[in-house]
């Protein structure tokens, strides 16, 4: 039996001593990589009492529900949260992929006359822009989107540097034989770009696409300067404020804060919910990962031009 | 351009691009329809809040409240647009730089007031609070009024409540009458240093006293902050008898505080972790700590047992001082965007001086919100708290005068009387109106304010010598330009002396 395994190893197999070490040394590297996510989730399980008096715990001497409860005292709150943050990051992502390639594939065409121009164009906002103030009165009082879910798409939308990548990307792995047999069988613009540039694409569109399901999921910025409507903020943003505002709670000393508020609010916990916002947060975003995955190793495989 | 990307295909990209983009536009419909930013109205006075409460029945109450304004003369309708305490200040800078339609704004020292006044953000109201704010006149204490005026100008409407404040201890009381220590035995730092000792030997598990940021070393010497923007940009002696600035690093009297900081550190009397932890609150309530360095105002003691679930005592190491930015640090201002001044001013002027108006806004509306439980007493109504309630911003502090506010179970009959006595008692800062404006020395404010930050936690807390940590942190903010800081305080300081005293 251990000859027949033996025997099927070919050539540049490990003999079993050096995979098992390997095997062993790679689950010990992937359990350090857990280790703090399962403390993280511990101590987000943990009665804010025992944090002080014990400090964090893997295995706490105690659990309690009380981050969660606090957490989600109104459901409805995280709930719809967790709607716009999922809304607009699946939009902002789908969007904002098909914006810049349009935009890059006539930029990585070295017959489009006046690319230099438009790269230009693109270039100078990595470099210059107007600042905050301006950028506030032009999404305010020029696009009104103050208030409205554009003010958490739109500013994300188009991003200098994934643009020039994805040009880059472009130009240098897409055959021009490629695009050129599409035309000899007659396919216009359209149809070369949706059929055989996307498709080609796959590997940056993967790869861009989860830099911007990031950013749209991690976003808190937008929420805090564009937004005073409680009922469309996002979930990063209603955690960010959470936090803030438990801080200002434990610093409330020289406020003139009904005695009757304050005993209210005496036990609202801290540590706990912070870990347990970092569970929240995390979310299906994590899921991302496997499913942008899938695509680098599909397009890394796929040939480009045959026969 | 044979094979070229044809100008009209890339024409035709754009029209789609174009199209695209206005598809995504009906996304916003749903959102603007509640848009509580565009009271555009002209008969409508927009009063921006800084709460995290949320505020369901602020409908109920605004609607209340327009028709309280209305029977009082004042026909308008007025929206409450409440900002959450995290973005306040980053979003009403942006509103205001956008000239965005305010009528009424918090605003304080501390969010910025006296740049923003420079900057025109603020209408002039003097003659208006003269001639329009009769009720407010009356109700104001007018040193108050004085006292947050700038160069005379009047700005924005202070709220009054306590307004002199002291560095001092807070003391567990249940360890102090274990321990049969008293309240008047702890009149220097030197008896306090005895209690600490004697908590350290008895009560292993109790730390004497709990770090909490910027407090420490700098709540145990008495000067005066002289205009505000942080102890590094110059303090005086209190009184004015000598009226050199010198940062406080470079205040004799801190230096001998840091050194008993420094020796409570070593001798365990802090906490350990002093250099990292921020946990001060959890601490506390958790019975691990036996007291707090900190300022008090004159029921400090009352609200911090209050949160912490036991009784605590505070005892004050000096006279409480009335100091400009304590007076500034509340403040009601009426935006340069507003539709009408006067209408603001009238809104405020009620909210100062009609103590049924002022507590409409605080507390929201009697038996559905709030109950009276007799006199000017009263309690939540039936199954309410500060939690579930639809309407409790808790920030009658910020609103308008206190003194109008009605009494919470906890609160004396005689709290305002109290209130008076204790700001009577106080004594006032020579530099009381002054107003440091940082802005000539901004570039130098910013690199100092983030070597402060580096700098101040080791000394304030104990954890590093002061006889080495202190010249090394001076060293650092004056390559940061401390000392033209100091310099430029120093002459905006002796023009107003050369003008007020």
């Amino acid at each position: 039996m251990t000859k027949a395994i033996r025997s099927s190893r070919g050539g540049n197999a490990l003999s079993p001593a050096v995979n098992a070490a390997a095997t062993v040394l790679l689950a010990l590297g992937s359990l350090l990589c857990l280790f703090p996510l399962a403390l993280v989730l511990a101590v987000s399980f943990t009665p804010e009492r025992v944090i002080a008096l014990n400090g964090y715990s893997i295995l706490p001497a105690a659990l309690s529900l009380e981050a969660y409860a606090f957490l989600f005292a109104e459901p409805l709150r995280i709930v719809r949260a967790y709607g716009i943050t999922i809304f607009t990051t699946v939009t902002g992502t789908a969007v904002g992929l098909l914006f810049i390639s349009l935009y890059a594939y006539p930029l990585s065409r070295r017959d489009f006359r006046y690319r230099r121009f438009f790269t230009f164009l693109v270039f100078f906002t990595m470099l210059f822009n107007g600042g905050l103030v301006p950028r506030y009165l032009v999404y305010t009082q020029l696009l009104h989107v103050k208030n409205t879910l554009l003010a958490l798409i739109l500013p994300l939308l188009v991003n200098g540097y994934f643009l020039l990548i994805m040009r880059s990307f472009l130009s240098t792995t897409l055959p021009e034989e490629a695009l050129e047999s599409a035309r000899i069988d007659g396919a216009g613009e359209f149809r070369i770009f949706f059929s055989i540039v996307l498709p080609l694409a796959k590997p940056a569109l993967a790869s861009i696409g989860l830099f911007y399901t990031l950013r749209y999921w991690n976003d808190w910025f937008l929420s805090l300067i564009y937004i005073t409507n409680d009922r469309i903020v996002n979930l990063q943003y209603l955690m960010y404020r959470v936090q803030l505002h438990i801080e200002e709670l434990q610093n409330a000393s020289m406020q003139n804060m009904s005695l009757q508020a304050i005993r209210e609010m005496a036990d609202i916990p801290s540590e706990n919910v912070r870990m347990a916002m970092a569970i929240v947060g995390i979310g299906p975003v994590i899921l991302a990962y496997p499913f942008f995955r899938r695509y680098f190793v599909q397009g890394l495989t796929l040939g480009s031009i045959k026969g | 351009m044979k094979h070229g990307l044809g100008m009209r295909a890339f024409g035709t990209a754009l029209a789609a691009a174009a199209v695209l983009f206005a598809a995504a536009v009906p996304l916003s419909a749903k959102g603007s329809s509640e848009k509580p930013g565009t009271a555009s109205q002209s008969a409508d006075v927009l009063w921006v809040w800084r709460t995290d409460a949320a505020l369901k029945d602020k409908a109920m109450v605004e609607e209340r409240a327009s028709e309280y304004l209305k029977s009082q003369g004042v026909a308008v309708r007025l929206s409450i647009l409440p900002i959450s305490t995290a973005d306040y200040q980053q979003k009403t800078q942006l509103m205001i730089a956008s000239g965005e339609r305010m009528d009424i704004l918090f605003t304080a020292s501390w969010l910025g007031f006296t740049g923003q006044v420079a900057k025109g953000a603020f209408k002039d109201i003097t003659e208006l609070f003269e001639k329009v704010a009769v009720r407010s006149r009356k109700s104001i204490n007018p040193a108050l009024v004085e006292g947050v005026k700038i160069d005379g100008r009047l700005y924005a409407f202070p709220v009054q409540q306590e307004v002199a404040l002291a560095d001092g201890f807070f003391f567990r009381r249940d360890l102090m009458k274990k321990y049969g220590v008293e309240t008047g035995s702890m009149a220097t730092l030197a008896d306090v240093e005895k209690a600490f000792a004697l908590i350290k030997q008895r009560e292993p598990s109790v730390v004497p006293t709990y770090f909490n940021k910027d407090e420490g070393a700098a709540k145990l010497v008495r000067y005066e902050q002289v205009g505000g923007m942080g102890t590094f940009t110059g303090v005086m002696p209190v009184g004015g008898s000598d009226r050199k600035l010198v940062s406080l690093l470079e205040y004799p009297p801190f230096l001998e505080a840091a050194r008993t900081m420094h020796r409570w550190f070593q001798a365990g009397y802090v906490n350990s972790d002093a250099l990292t932890s921020d946990d001060f609150k959890a601490q506390m309530s958790a019975g691990k700590v036996f007291s707090k360095i900190g300022t008090m105002g004159l029921y400090s003691d009352v609200q911090l047992g209050a949160s912490y679930g036991f009784e605590v005592v505070k005892v004050p190491l000096f006279t409480p001082l009335i100091q400009s930015q304590t007076i500034m640090s509340k403040l009601q201002a009426v935006p340069t965007s507003t539709a009408s001044a006067e209408t603001a001013v009238r809104v405020l002027d009620l909210a100062n001086g009609d103590a049924a108006f002022n507590n409409l806004l605080n507390f929201g509306i009697e038996k559905v919100h709030y109950v009276r439980t007799g006199g000017n007493r009263v309690d939540w109504a039936p199954g309410l708290n500060a939690k579930n309630s639809g309407y409790a911003p808790n920030i009658p502090w910020q609103v308008a005068n206190v003194f109008l506010n009605y009494l919470w179970p906890g609160e004396p009959d005689d709290r305002n009387a109290r209130y008076e006595e204790w700001n009577a008692k106080a004594d006032s800062a020579y530099s009381l109106g002054f107003v440091f404006d940082p802005e000539p020395v901004k570039t130098e404010m910013s690199a100092c304010q983030n070597a402060w930050a580096q700098v101040n936690r080791p000394i304030l807390s104990g954890a590093f010598d002061p006889d080495t940590a202190i010249p090394a942190a001076v060293k650092l903010l004056r390559a940061a330009g401390m000392d033209r800081i100091v310099a430029e305080k120093q002459r905006q300081f002796d023009a107003w002396t050369a003008k007020n005293k």
